[in-house]
């Protein structure tokens, strides 16, 4: 499955995959929206109205904190997700009042075999074939 | 299914704003009455959030690193996998404001986003 990336609202073309969100247990039937890949995000970041519109149940409270240290209170939200056809259940994300785009973290991006495929601009969600050939690739190397 | 009769002169105000959204004046007041009770449930996690950081340190000389449920200032469950309790959490308190969080070094996580954006072109 492919994406091609972002290039509106952005300098630089932004590497996208499209989520669709829903409650812990329900199909994630709210989607697909595009979503950034920022491999600089310790956490996913959901816009609040699209929280709200999924009614997903808050868990608890943090802070998320921006590169040049400062820091927001947040509160985080066990979602279910699904990118392309692969399903995360009940994934943590925090709730950002003010944003307006999805951000995919590292809480989710480690789980994931993506190929960011610059020069076409194009995110690529391996399949499981393709992912291990280049592990194997790499054990040979 | 429970009916409520609203007043006739709110059902008038409610009306065109109905006509506006192209839904009844049912649903329009069905999703307000949702919508008021996630953000209910919202502002109860804060409290919630509030007794817990304040018996942080009790609770990680019990729990270090392990996911508890907080509900009323108790821990009503643990466990080792965030999903897992959340599940029996809902189980057994339905749509009811529960804290679940891993009992970590600080009583308030702080997350990163290092990716700083350019708002102009590049040079």
């Amino acid at each position: 499955m492919t994406t091609r990336y972002l290039d509106l609202n952005y300098v630089l073309p932004m590497p996208a995959l499209t989520v669709s969100i829903g409650r812990v247990g329900e199909r994630p039937w709210l989607g697909p929206i595009e979503a950034v890949v920022d491999t600089g995000a310790d956490m996913t970041v959901l816009p609040l109205p699209l929280i709200r519109r999924v009614k997903a149940h808050p868990v608890g409270k943090g802070r998320l904190r921006g590169p040049w240290g400062d820091a927001h209170p947040v509160v985080f939200f066990l979602v279910e997700l699904q990118i392309q056809d692969l399903r995360l259940p009940g994934t943590q994300v925090a709730g950002d009042e003010a944003g307006r785009e999805i951000i995919l973290g590292r809480n989710i991006l480690n789980k994931l075999p993506l190929f960011l495929d610059g020069p076409q601009q194009q995110t690529d969600l391996l399949d499981d074939a393709t992912a291990n050939r280049l592990r194997e690739r790499r054990k040979q190397a | 299914m429970t009916i409520v009769t609203l007043r006739p002169k709110l059902a008038e105000q409610l009306r065109p704003e109905a006509e506006r959204r192209q839904t009844s004046i049912e649903e329009m007041v069905n999703d307000w009455l949702e919508d008021e009770l996630w953000e209910q449930r919202n502002k109860k996690i804060h409290e919630e959030a509030e007794r817990y950081q304040a018996m942080h340190a009790q609770l990680r000389a019990q729990y270090a690193d392990k996911v508890i449920a907080m509900h009323a200032g108790e821990v009503v469950d643990s466990g080792d996998e965030l999903l897992a309790v959340y599940l029996r959490v809902r189980e057994r308190f339905g749509d009811e404001p529960v804290l679940i969080t891993r009992v970590g070094v600080e009583a308030i996580e702080t997350y990163t986003i290092r990716s700083p954006r350019l708002e102009a072109p590049l040079p």
